[in-house]
C-alpha cells in the first residue's frame, strides 16, 4: 500500500495542500467516497496524535475546520443514497450543562471514522436521547458532561435510554468521568479521552 | 458589635499571612461557592436568586447562619437576571424564563466578534463595544438611536450601578454582622481569555491563531492596560485582598507550547505584573491541569500570585512554586459531591500534613462548588482545616 | 470597510476624553478642575458599564 500523501496532509495540518489533493483527485476522476475514505485516515491519526498529548485543541479545531471545507467541496458531488456510514451514533451534553467543546471534538472524531453522527446539541433531556435513539434505531448513546452538578440529569439520561428497552449501549464522556462517576451512573461505557469514542463504536458497531 | 469587627481582623491577618507565606495561626479556609449552592443552602429557588436582588443578598446570609465559614465571594450569584432582561441578552439563558425553574443559567457561546471586526477593535476598543458589540449581543439595543435602545441602555446602566451598590453594602455587612472577610476584591482576566471567553469563542480564536495570528497579538498588547485598569477599578483601590482571575483557556491541552507562549502567556505576565506594581495581588484561580506552564509561571515577580491547584499535579506545584507563591486548592469537587465526610475529612488532612506545614497555603475545593457539593461535606471540610490545620 | 472612529488612543478608563469635552465647552467661567475631576468620574463609570459586557 503506498503512501496516502491526502491523509498524511490532513494529519499535518496543511489547509492549502488539503483543498488542493481533493480538487485534483477529483479531476482525476476519485470518487468522493475514496476521497472521503482518505480524510477520515488522516483524521485517525489526528485523533491519535491527541490522545498521546503530541496534538492539542488547537489543532484539532483547525483540523475540524480542514476537514469542513475539503467536506463542502465533496458533500454536493455524492450521489443520493452513495454516502456510506458505519452506523448511526447520537450523542448530546445532558440537561443541565452547557458545555459543548470537548462534545464537538468527539463528534468531529467519530464523524471522521465514518460514523453518522446525530448532534442533539447541549441541555439535552433524558426523554430526547430516548426519543432520537429510537427514531434513528442507533445503538450507541454518547453523553457529555463536565459538570459535577450534572451527575444527577446524567444518571436520569442513562436509566432513560437503558429502560426504554431499545437494547442501545451507553458512553459517557467528560473530563470528569472516573470509576467512582461510572458506578454511579449505570453506563455501559465511559471515557475522558475524546478519541476512545471511536474506539468504543468499533466495539458496539463491531458486534451489531 | 466589635466581637465581629475582632473575628474579622483575626481572619483577615490568617489570610494576609498565608499569602505572604507566612504561618498564620491556622491554615485559612477559602471556599469559592457557586450561586447556585448558595442558593440550595438558603431555601430559595434559582430562579428567586437569579431574579430578585435581596433574595440573591440575603441567600448569603442564609448561608452564613448554616456555615461557619471565615469569608465569602460576595452576594450568591454573580448575575441579575432582570439586568439581562433589560438590554435582551442574547447570550444567557435563566431559570424560571426560559429554563426551568431550578435549573443553572447557561450561556451560548458564539463568535460574538467577527474576524472582521479586529481592525476597529484594536483602534479603539471601548468605541467598539459600544457601537458595535453591544447592538449586536442586546437584542433591545439592535437599532441604535431608537426609542427601544435608548430605554434599554439608560435601564442597562441604572441597573448595573444599583447592582455595584448593593454588592458593595451586602459584603459590608456580611463583615460587620458575621465577621467575613472578602476572599477576593476585583476582578479581571488574561488578555487571552478576554478575547476568547466573550469576543472571539473558542473554535474562532483557535482558527484566528493560524489564519490571523498578528492581529491576535495586536488586540492581545491592546488589552493589557484595560485589563490591569479594570482589576484596578473593580477592586476600588482595594490592595489588601487578591483580584480574582479565573484563567479559562491557557490550561492544557488547549494549546501547543509554543502557541501558548506566544499568544496566552505574555500578556498575561503582562497584566499581573501590572496589577502588582500596584501593589495587587492576583489569584491565578488555575482552572483544570497547569501543570506543563509551571516553570513559566515561576517567573512571575514572588508573592504576586496566591497559585490555585484544580487539576494540576499538587505535587510538581508545590516543588516548582511552593515557596514563591501561596497556594491554595485542591479538595475535589467529585469527593465534596459522591464521598462520604469522613472521606473529605482524610484528604484535608492528607492535603495539609504534605503541602501546608511551611505555612503559604490556604485550603479550598479544586473547582467552583456547585449545588451538587453535599452540605455535610462542606463542614467535614471545614472542621478538618480547624482540626488538622493548626501550626 | 473600518467605520469612522469618534476617538483614537483612548486610554482605559476613558468612554469621552475631557480634552474633547473642554473643547466644546469654550471659556469655563470658574473651576476648570472640578469640572474636569467630576466629568472623569462619571465617564470612568461608563468606561466600566461598557467593558462589563465584555470581561465576564
Ligand atoms: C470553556 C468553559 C466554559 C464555557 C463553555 C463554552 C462551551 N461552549 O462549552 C462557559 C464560559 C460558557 C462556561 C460556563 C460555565 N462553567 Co465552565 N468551564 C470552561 C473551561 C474553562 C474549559 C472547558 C472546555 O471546554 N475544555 C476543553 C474541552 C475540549 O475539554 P473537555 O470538555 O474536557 O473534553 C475533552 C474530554 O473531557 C473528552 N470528552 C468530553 N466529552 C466527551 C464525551 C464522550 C462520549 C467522550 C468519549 C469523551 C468526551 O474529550 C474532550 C477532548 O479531550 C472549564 C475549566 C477547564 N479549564 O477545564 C470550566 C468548568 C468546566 N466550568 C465550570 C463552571 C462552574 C461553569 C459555570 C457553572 C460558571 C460558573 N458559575 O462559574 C458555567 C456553567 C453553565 C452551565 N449551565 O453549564 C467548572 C465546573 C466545576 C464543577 N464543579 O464541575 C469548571 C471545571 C471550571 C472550574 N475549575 O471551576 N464554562
Amino acid at each position: 500500500m503506498g503512501r496516502d500523501e491526502l491523509a498524511e496532509a490532513i494529519a499535518g495540518l496543511d489547509q492549502g495542500r488539503v483543498l488542493a489533493l481533493v480538487e485534483e483527485r477529483l479531476q482525476g476522476g476519485s470518487k468522493p467516497m475514496e476521497i472521503i475514505g482518505s480524510l477520515q485516515a488522516g483524521m485517525a491519526r489526528v485523533g491519535d496524535l491527541f490522545e498521546k498529548g503530541e496534538f492539542f485543541l488547537s489543532e484539532l479545531i483547525l483540523c475540524g475546520e480542514i476537514m469542513k471545507e475539503s467536506m463542502a467541496v465533496l458533500e454536493p458531488r455524492l450521489a443520493e443514497g452513495e454516502r456510506e456510514y458505519r452506523g448511526t451514533v447520537v450523542i448530546g451534553t445532558v440537561k443541565g450543562d452547557i458545555h459543548d467543546l470537548g462534545k464537538n471534538i468527539v463528534v468531529m472524531l467519530l464523524k471522521g471514522a465514518g460514523y453518522d453522527v446525530v448532534d442533539l446539541g447541549v441541555d439535552v433531556a433524558p426523554e430526547k436521547f430516548v426519543e432520537t435513539a429510537r427514531e434513528t434505531k442507533s445503538p450507541l448513546v454518547a453523553m457529555s458532561m463536565l459538570l459535577t452538578s450534572a451527575m444527577g440529569t446524567m444518571k436520569e439520561c442513562v436509566r432513560a435510554v437503558k429502560e426504554s428497552g431499545l437494547g442501545a449501549k451507553v458512553l459517557i464522556g467528560g473530563p470528569i468521568i472516573d470509576d467512582k462517576v461510572m458506578e454511579f451512573s449505570g453506563a455501559d461505557y465511559g471515557s475522558a479521552i475524546a478519541s476512545d469514542a471511536t474506539k468504543i463504536a468499533a466495539q458496539v458497531f463491531g458486534a451489531a | 458589635m466589635a466581637d465581629m469587627e475582632k473575628l474579622a481582623e483575626e481572619r483577615k491577618k490568617r489570610y494576609l499571612a498565608a499569602m505572604n507565606l507566612e504561618k498564620p495561626d491556622r491554615v485559612p479556609i477559602r471556599l469559592n461557592f457557586s450561586g447556585e449552592f448558595i442558593t440550595k443552602v438558603s431555601g430559595y429557588s434559582f430562579q428567586e436568586t437569579y431574579y430578585d436582588w435581596e433574595k440573591n443578598v440575603d441567600a448569603t446570609r442564609k448561608m452564613l447562619d448554616r456555615l461557619d465559614l471565615e469569608m465569602v465571594v460576595g452576594a450568591a450569584n454573580l448575575w441579575w437576571a432582570t439586568l439581562h432582561d433589560a438590554v435582551g441578552a442574547k447570550y444567557l439563558r435563566f431559570a424560571g424564563r426560559d429554563l426551568d425553574e431550578e435549573t443553572m443559567f447557561q450561556y451560548v457561546e458564539e463568535p460574538y466578534m467577527l474576524p472582521e471586526d479586529y481592525d476597529d477593535f484594536i483602534a479603539n476598543p471601548t468605541e467598539w463595544i459600544a457601537t458595535t458589540y453591544l447592538p449586536r449581543i442586546h437584542t433591545d439595543l439592535a437599532e441604535p438611536g431608537s426609542y427601544r435602545a435608548s430605554a434599554a441602555l439608560i435601564k442597562g446602566a441604572f441597573g448595573l450601578a444599583q447592582q455595584f451598590a448593593a454588592g458593595g453594602e451586602a459584603t459590608a455587612s456580611y463583615l460587620r454582622d458575621y465577621g467575613v472577610i472578602p476572599s477576593i476584591v476585583g476582578i479581571s482576566k488574561a488578555p487571552f481569555d478576554t478575547l476568547a471567553d466573550t469576543l472571539r469563542g473558542l473554535s474562532g480564536i483557535m482558527l484566528d491563531l493560524y489564519q490571523r495570528p498578528e492581529k491576535v497579538k495586536e488586540a492581545l498588547e491592546v488589552l493589557v492596560p484595560h485589563n490591569i485598569f479594570y482589576g484596578m477599578a473593580t477592586a476600588q483601590g482595594d490592595t489588601d485582598f487578591p483580584l480574582f482571575m479565573p484563567l479559562h483557556r491557557g490550561a492544557y491541552p488547549f494549546m501547543k507550547m509554543e502557541q501558548w507562549e506566544q499568544f496566552y502567556w505574555p500578556t498575561l505576565k503582562q497584566v499581573i505584573e501590572g496589577l502588582w506594581s500596584y501593589g495587587k495581588r492576583t489569584m491565578f484561580y488555575a482552572e483544570n491541569i497547569w501543570t506543563p506552564y509551571l516553570e513559566k509561571i515561576a517567573e512571575l515577580p514572588e508573592k504576586s500570585i496566591i497559585f490555585h491547584v484544580d487539576q494540576t499535579d499538587m505535587d510538581k506545584a508545590f516543588e516548582v512554586l511552593g515557596g514563591r507563591f501561596c497556594l491554595s486548592g485542591n479538595v475535589p469537587n467529585s469527593l465534596l459531591a459522591f464521598g462520604t465526610a469522613e472521606e473529605v475529612k482524610d484528604y484535608v488532612k492528607r492535603l495539609l500534613d504534605k503541602y501546608a506545614r511551611d505555612g503559604g497555603f490556604i485550603l479550598d475545593a479544586g473547582a467552583v462548588i456547585l449545588d451538587d457539593a453535599k452540605e455535610e461535606n462542606i463542614r467535614a471540610l471545614i472542621e478538618a482545616g480547624i482540626e488538622y490545620g493548626v501550626y | 470597510m473600518s467605520r469612522e472612529l469618534t476617538f483614537k488612543n483612548m486610554p482605559p478608563g476613558v468612554c469621552v476624553p475631557w480634552e474633547a469635552k473642554e473643547k466644546e465647552l469654550g471659556e469655563i467661567k470658574g473651576d476648570a478642575g472640578l469640572i474636569r475631576e467630576q466629568w472623569e468620574k462619571l465617564d470612568l463609570f461608563g468606561y466600566l458599564y461598557l467593558w462589563n459586557w465584555v470581561q465576564r
